[in-house]
């Protein structure tokens, strides 16, 4: 599953980013620290629902729905009724 | 702000032998080269050691382009550069290219990491990509003060051992730590510390043989390598300024050419066989040390209070129904302050320019024997739009600046981007573009300036031109005039104050509107594009200083933008005054431009009065509504009003009413007046900021003209619909 899928109050843990993402933002988001075994869960949504503000690497980090589909991430723990 | 008191000077304080030397040129003994991620109080350090004035705010991505000081310490010479915060040295933008070959061929003599104390994991992970490069470095934890509070402990010993260099704990902001930073860089530039070398990034599996190999063919032609690891990394990352570098025999005179040429093909080869795993793995390895060491050395509580306080605000301020109505009322208050907060100091400042000085002016120009037109021109042309400009535009930025400035630096602007970005997403354009738009209601030109912080060159240029639909400082009292005497008075007497005020809203909520529009508009046709890979990081909320805010951003926005237009107030006043004094066949030339223009103003439901105004009071919004009144008096020839030709005065509410109503201006003037001051060019100061920031003429008539052309469209409109309901 991708971080879209994350819900507030869940933990995952970052798998890899995908086949297909554009050179420019998988560097970037590496160089944002969005690398394998990484924690990651989120903080904020946006009023409108987009971008999310995650939690990872102990800094806030928004990204908007379009840029996070790309991040492969497993649920670790938690539910998704906070 | 450099704060001094008794201890700066005394003798057994060794910070007292620190000269800051801001950009004086004479001998340098070191090069010093700062670098460290976004928002880290990178440019507070460097403020701190050169006391220079580098603006810095709870903003990421504050330091643009690169800054250059200087100081004395110990009877030593620094040169100390500023590198662009990154948040990495591996990736292709422009930041990461000029930190990165600075480092690598700048050659500094020491390296100063700073990092956020309280954001360690995330901060070492460029510090160990600097380390790779030279270990001639000293880790400077900033924002201590910060960390402490969020109940976070670190063992800098442990840090120090650990990377084999000097680890100093600072709180720049308070001047802390920086005598210690201070002796730490000296140790490191003199050799007295030995920094100590070692492998602090493990590569496994193929990546790791492929990075020894390339490092051991590199070894074997140049043993003294000092940091053959980030060099095979490179290489195998195919970096052109390396490769150019080592073929050109640059990075050591005993790899020439045909060695050199050998291994970068060697270096290509594992870059096709491992393939977009590399940069994976060798990120993965980086952040994996990072995490070692911080779980080695810091120890921290995340449910402590201020964690818990930061959770809190940005809950209620990015929430689903509270973040909009707060982000406007704060947005509102700030405005409101400013307005009515500047009415007094203004009345202060023209009672004093233009009661007090200029009859003493004039006395004294009288005195000397001037003749009329050297009196007429100096005086009451250049003296009196630069009084005027002085008195009316001061007041308001003094109050804005600050104010918006203190939200910056407590880190709320960087949440309204958050809450804004997805409109901002649909029109093509930035989230970042959100403050910049927010400061564009204090000052235009200060608006432009603030869009160095969107990295997109695309994204960049929409927010510059579009920047001029934000209804600046300038702007807000022609609109709260004009809408109180033709709008304010169709209504009750009760209702005259609420409804003018609402007419006002709704014009700078008809910008914004132009601003969103304006952006779609251009990212379907001129700038062409999608919007680009958006991250925004949330800084942490920082208490802000408030006497240094207030004190810094007076010097930094409120006088530069009140000098440029200074600069530009005195010589429109001297056209204003020319054109109204010099007569060309019976009538003077301003009396010849109105007639030629009346046709045109009318036909959009304005006059050639206004059209007028709008044209030489091009340096300043303030400056339109007094040149108004007075070309309008010199039309009608009213005598009883005003104090002659080309001469600018103040009036009450009710005279300007009466007068405007004289000259034949009905609601529709109002209103169509209100729109036009909302659409139409930037004043000459923002023209010229826009010039400065993109460097092309062609963007900046765009910029002058598109709001223009929306301007007579749009009173074009309104008059006809007003006709044909009338």
């Amino acid at each position: 599953m991708d971080l879209t899928a994350l819900h507030k109050g869940q933990i995952a843990e970052i798998k890899c980013i995908k086949e297909g993402c554009p050179y420019e933002v998988k560097q970037r988001l590496l160089d944002l620290g969005f690398v394998a075994e990484a924690n990651i869960r989120i903080q904020n949504i946006s009023p409108l629902g987009d971008p999310i503000a995650y939690e990872i690497h102990r800094t806030l980090i928004c990204l908007r729905h379009d840029d996070a589909r790309y991040v492969q991430i497993e649920i670790k723990e938690g539910n998704d009724n906070e | 702000m450099i704060m001094s008191s008794a201890c700066d000077n005394c003798e057994l304080n060794p910070n007292a032998s620190l000269k800051r030397l801001g950009e004086s040129t004479g001998n340098v003994h070191y090069t010093i080269a700062l670098a460290g991620n976004p928002n880290t109080g990178k440019s507070t350090v460097f403020n701190a050691l050169t006391g220079l004035k580098q603006h810095t705010g709870n903003w990421p991505g504050k330091t643009v382009t690169r800054a250059e000081g200087k100081f004395a310490y110990q009877d030593e010479t620094y040169r100390i550069i500023d590198l662009p915060g990154t948040y990495s040295l591996l990736s292709t933008s422009e930041d990461e290219e000029v930190a990165r070959n600075f480092i690598l061929f700048g050659k500094p003599d020491v390296t100063v990491v700073v990092v956020d104390a309280s954001r360690l994991e995330r901060n070492l992970s460029l510090a160990l990509q600097i380390l790779e490069i030279t270990d001639k470095t000293v880790l400077c934890l900033n924002l201590m003060d910060e960390a402490s509070r969020h109940g976070i402990h670190i063992d800098i010993r442990t840090l120090s051992k650990d990377l084999g260099i000097p680890v100093v704990a600072t709180s720049a902001r308070k001047k802390e730590g920086i005598t210690e930073l201070l002796a730490a860089i000296r140790q490191v530039a003199e050799g007295t510390f030995r920094t100590k070398k070692q492998q602090y990034v493990r590569l496994t599996g193929d990546t790791g043989k492929a990075v020894e190999d390339i490092s051991s063919r590199l070894l074997e032609l140049d043993p003294d390598l000092p940091n053959v690891q980030w060099l095979a990394m490179r290489l195998i990352e195919h970096d052109k300024h390396v490769v150019a570098a080592l073929t050109g025999g640059d990075i050591s005179p005993l790899i020439d050419g045909p060695h050199s040429a050998e291994i970068v093909q060697a270096a290509k080869k594992y870059r096709s066989k491992i393939g977009d795993d590399y940069r994976n793995k060798v990120v993965e390895a980086i952040y994996a040390k990072s995490n070692k060491l911080v779980s080695d050395t810091v120890s921290s509580d995340s449910s402590t209070r201020s964690f818990r306080i930061d959770r809190a605000i940005d809950n209620v301020v990015t929430h689903r129904f509270w973040g909009f109505p707060i982000m406007f009322l704060l947005l509102g208050l700030v405005l409101w302050i400013t307005i009515i907060g500047a009415n007094y100091p203004s009345e202060l400042l023209s009672g004093l320019l233009l009661e007090k000085v200029y009859p003493i002016l004039k006395t004294a120009a009288s005195m000397l024997h001037f003749p009329w037109w050297l009196e007429g021109f100096l005086i009451d042309g250049v003296y009196l739009a630069t009084a005027w400009v002085i008195a009316v535009m001061l007041p308001p930025m003094a109050i804005f600046f600050p104010l918006f400035t203190l939200l910056e630096d407590f880190g709320y602007l960087p949440r309204v981007a958050f809450n804004l970005d997805n409109l901002f997403r649909k029109a093509g354009a930035h989230g970042k573009q959100a403050l910049t738009m927010s400061m564009g209601f204090g000052c235009n030109a200060a608006g432009v300036v603030a869009t160095r912080i969107i990295n997109s060159p695309r994204e960049k240029l929409i927010a510059i031109i579009t920047n001029n639909f934000s209804l600046c400082n300038g702007r807000w009292p022609t609109q709260i005039l004009i809408a109180s005497i033709f709008l304010g008075a169709l209504v009750p007497k009760e209702w005259a104050g609420t409804v003018s005020m609402l007419a006002v809203v709704f014009i700078a909520v008809l910008g914004i509107a132009f601003t969103f529009f304006t952006s779609w508009l251009l990212s379907k046709t001129l700038l062409k594009g999608e919007s680009s890979f958006f991250t925004l990081e949330l800084p942490p909320y920082r208490p802000p200083r408030f006497f240094q805010t207030v004190y810094t951003s007076l010097l930094d926005r409120t006088l530069i933008v009140l000098w440029r237009a200074i600069v530009f107030a005195a010589p429109a006043g001297a056209v204003i005054w020319l054109i109204s004094n010099i007569d060309v066949n019976g009538q003077s030339i301003a009396l010849w431009m109105i007639e030629g223009l009346d046709p045109i103003g009318i036909f959009i439901g304005l006059n050639g009065v206004i059209l007028l105004a709008y044209v030489v009071a091009i340096p300043a919004n303030e400056i339109v509504i007094p040149t108004i009144m007075m070309l309008t008096t010199m039309v009608l020839g009213n005598t009883a009003m005003g104090h002659g030709a080309g001469i600018m005065f103040e009036a009450g509410d009710a005279e300007i009413a009466t007068l405007l109503h004289t000259a034949g201006w009905t609601t529709l003037t109002g209103i169509n007046l209100m729109l036009f001051s909302l659409l139409h060019n930037p004043c000459s100061t923002t023209i010229y900021t826009i010039y400065k920031e993109t460097g092309s003429r062609k963007w900046t008539t765009v910029a002058t003209l598109l709001p223009i052309l929306y301007g007579v469209i749009v009173c074009f409109l309104v008059a006809q619909i007003w006709h044909l309901f009338s």
